[in-house]
């Protein structure tokens, strides 16, 4: 996967083996925290150099791409779709990276229970990671919508983490700053989360050409997406 | 080129050879009947011309011409003939058809020229006088005595030329209506040649959509007949062929469907050929709708995506690791192999894949037991050996220090002569099991089991202000190691009451299930356990929480011991925990033999 691609097929190939990465090294961390396997997440911290390295080839193959030869309509808006979805993937990398880097503060502190709130937010995560994923392959915008509305569900449970948190550093002071760590994991998986809803963005835009950012209210059949609270775009 | 039908190919050449030859035959007779024709008339014309020969040239005798004028006037309209009767030098004496002085010197007709000599002469063309064409016949009037002239007969030919065009038509008439019928009889025979290549064609066809085992009728024709034989056999050499690649196709099909390895192909494009059962569960492919499309579409796993690339990319075996990610990580050992066509041309790659994970685990269970052990032991050993040290270095004096001292080192010998033990218990079961030396098991009643346990339990419970219930049905009885059981009670209630805050309660029965399987169950109202670490639970020396574990006294083998005691009893372990909300274990022993079911009818 390293050679220059020459059409848009090969880079949705090239897309794709990003996103096989990205989607494992996540998977990876979240057991990583789960079974505060510190070993793992050395392993994971290191692993993201390889999403970065592929990250910037994807990116220089999109402009070679687009400077290099007439495109059609279509193809021109797949490149657009890719240089961001590259750029969400990438994030999600590093996303899965920081929760790796928390479980190395976590592992000391086996007795501190995790709030059923943190676990039922790690599945919900993964599983809007994989379907948007499933999505861009296929290219199937019925899964890609079915993301959307997974993301309410996660900023609910992302903010119950903070009254969860809250209660227990009351109840002991002395576990604040383990609980503090699990408030970070929630946060990164949450934006994990608002990343995959906009890689399914990305696969509606691909398909239809519609942007459907910032529409919280006017998407077709009432679903909103909530997202890009938390990620500002330039 | 057009494509023609073998009918009408055979049908039209047919009927255009039929065709020629009548337009040659017409052509031909019509010529012949002609020239028949021309002879007659022309042997009557000199026939004539000697008939009237005497009586002319005795007319020609006398000077008077006029008799001879009414003469041939008369004899050429009885004859239908012209006759001509023309001087020596030319001029025209007599003529039946006109007035003789009204004609021009004939000398130069090549007719007269040539009767002039002496000769019969014989000439077809056309006529001056008449405006026709006219056959002419010429001969010498002339005796002993001297010539006279020529006498010329003629006759126009346009009464020939209608009889020979009526017979022409009668002929073209009669030509096409035998074309007609020709062209019904080839068409008819057309059909008869074609009929049976058709039905052949038919079954061919039926042969090429594998009904193989359709059969050619046999036509009467021998060549067709024997082509009609040697499709036949083709057929049947062709189903048993095709029987026998299903056959082996299934076979293969079979083998790579049972293997516990994972066998995934790729072409040079990476681009998916077949996968096996076990391939497709582990990469969760979907083989039908995945045949055919690119590695990064169908298998989400770098790992793999990067082995495939480099197998191909090295052209020849290679082995590697990879890891697939679910809800757990599993490692897989994979051997690439090049595909080769019979031209030993690679045409692409195929992988086998080894789940090595449980493998993987016991390895590491083995490695961290030892390190477990060595850990367990170690720690009580170095206190002990410290304490020692210092009394010997002069604290032995000391009376207050020494007994506080060797106080310690009693404790920490019966703390490492605790874990011994387990170990050695843990051991002696789990050396019973495996040589099938069975733990002795009797018949006992299970309540008198469970109320000795929680009495051994009863004072550490009430050390925590903990009650322990009971529901235990005095009838139920199981097949037990009476002692064996009580130690596995005695564990988990001792767990219950460790790792729950003061004031809750335990609760302990035995029921029965639908399946008349016997359910101990220890239920706390403790801290609980996260599902991370259930699978690992009854690992030696696998503690939730080292630290507290250790101050609570644990040697990291209770568990163990309970897990394997069970087994003994032919039973198996279950554990259900809420963070928080407390744990729940049961222990599940077979049905009780005929005896339980006696006390059941009682």
């Amino acid at each position: 996967m390293q050679e220059e691609v020459r059409n848009t097929g090969q880079l949705k190939l090239k897309l794709l083996h990003l996103s096989a990465l990205v989607e494992e090294i996540t998977r990876r961390s979240v057991i990583a925290f789960r079974t505060r396997d510190r070993v793992a997440a050395v392993d994971i911290i290191k692993a993201d150099e390889e999403i970065n390295r592929l990250e910037i080839a994807i990116e220089k193959d999109c402009i070679a791409l687009l400077t290099g030869c007439t495109l059609s309509k279509d193809e021109t808006r797949f490149i657009v779709a890719v240089l961001k979805i590259n750029n969400d993937l990438e994030r999600i990398g590093d996303l899965a990276s920081n929760v790796a880097r928390r479980v190395l503060h976590i592992g000391q502190h086996d007795m501190v229970l995790f709030p059923q709130e943190l676990l039922s937010l790690a599945d919900a995560v993964l599983d809007m990671l994989t379907t948007s994923l499933d999505a861009l392959v296929d290219g199937d915008i019925g899964r890609a919508r079915a993301v959307f509305n997974r993301d309410n569900e996660v900023d609910a449970l992302n903010r119950r983490m903070y009254d969860v948190v809250r209660e227990r550093i009351v109840a002991d002071p002395s576990q604040t700053d383990k609980l503090i760590n699990f408030l970070s994991i929630s946060r990164y998986l949450e934006r994990i989360g608002d990343y995959a809803t906009n890689l399914a963005e990305s696969v509606v835009f691909i398909a239809e050409g519609n942007i459907i950012r910032h529409q919280n209210n006017d998407m077709p059949g009432g679903m909103s997406t909530g997202s890009n609270k938390h990620i500002s775009q330039p | 080129m057009r494509k023609k039908k073998l009918f009408w190919q055979l049908y039209i050449s047919n009927f255009l050879v039929i065709l020629l030859a009548l337009l040659a035959f017409t052509l031909l007779t019509s010529y012949s009947f002609k020239s028949i024709l021309l002879d007659q008339v022309s042997e009557d014309l000199v026939m004539r011309a000697a008939l009237m020969r005497d009586d002319i040239m005795q007319r020609l005798r006398s000077d008077d011409v006029r008799p001879l004028q009414t003469y041939v006037k008369a004899a050429g309209e009885r004859a239908k003939t012209r006759i001509t009767v023309i001087a020596e030098d030319g001029t025209v004496l007599a003529d039946s058809w006109h007035d003789p002085a009204l004609m021009d010197n004939h000398l130069l007709r090549p007719e007269v020229q040539q009767a002039r000599t002496g000769q019969r002469s014989m000439y077809t063309r056309y006529s001056n006088t008449l405006n026709m064409n006219t056959m002419y016949a010429a001969v010498k009037l002339s005796d002993g005595a001297g010539d006279y002239g020529v006498l010329r007969t003629a006759v126009p030919l346009h009464t020939v030329e209608q009889s020979v065009t009526g017979l022409q038509w009668q002929i073209i008439v009669g030509g096409l209506i035998i074309a007609l019928f020709a062209g019904l009889l080839s068409l008819s025979i057309s059909r008869r040649i074609t009929r049976p290549i058709e039905v052949l064609k038919q079954g061919a066809r039926r042969f090429s959509d594998g009904d193989l085992d359709f059969r050619l009728p046999v036509p009467k024709s021998e060549e067709l007949r024997d082509l009609a034989v040697a499709m036949n056999t083709m057929a049947g050499q062709l189903r048993e062929r095709l029987l026998q690649i299903t056959q082996q196709h299934g076979v293969q099909d079979a083998v790579l469907s049972s293997m516990v390895e994972g066998v995934i192909a790729f072409d040079m494009q990476e681009r998916l050929i077949n996968v096996n059962h076990s391939a497709a569960r582990l990469l969760r492919i979907d083989i039908e709708k995945s045949r055919g499309k690119a590695i990064q579409e169908v298998v989400r796993n770098a790992g793999l995506q990067r082995f495939v690339e480099e197998t191909l990319a090295a052209g020849h075996a290679t082995e590697g690791y990879i890891s697939i990610v679910d809800e757990i990580e599993r490692f897989l050992q994979v051997h690439g192999s090049i595909l080769r066509d019979v031209q030993d041309a690679p045409i692409g790659v195929v992988v086998v894949m080894n789940d090595y994970t449980e493998l993987r685990n016991l390895e590491k269970v083995r490695r961290e037991f030892v390190a477990n052990v060595s850990h367990e032991l170690k720690t009580p050993i170095t206190s002990i050996k410290g304490f020692v040290e210092t009394l010997l270095d002069g604290a032995m004096h000391d009376r207050e220090d020494a007994e506080r001292f060797l106080g310690i080192v009693a404790r920490q010998a019966d703390r490492l002569n605790a874990i011994i033990e387990d170990l050695l218990s843990l051991s002696r079961v789990e050396q019973g099991s495996e040589r099938d030396q069975h733990v002795v098991l009797s018949e006992a009643p299970l309540r008198d089991v469970v109320l000795s346990a929680v009495q051994s339990c009863q004072m550490d419970a009430d050390a925590k202000n903990m009650r322990i219930e009971t529901h235990a049905d005095t009838e139920l009885s199981a097949m037990m190691n009476q002692q064996l059981l009580e130690q596995v009670l005695i564990n988990l209630v001792g767990n219950a009451i460790k790792y729950s805050d003061e004031g809750k309660t335990i609760t302990v029965a035995v029921e029965r299930n639908d399946a008349k399987e016997i359910l101990l169950t220890v239920r706390d109202q403790g801290y609980g356990i996260e599902a991370e670490h259930l699978p690992r639970l009854f690992e030696r020396f696998y503690r939730v929480d080292k630290a507290r574990s250790r101050t609570l006294g644990g040697t990291g083998l209770g568990l163990s011991i309970v897990k394997h005691i069970v087994q003994a009893h032919n039973g198996r372990i279950d554990v259900r925990s809420t963070p928080g909300e407390g744990s729940t274990f049961v222990i599940i022993l077979p049905a009780a033999s005929t005896v339980a079911v006696k006390e059941d009818k009682k």
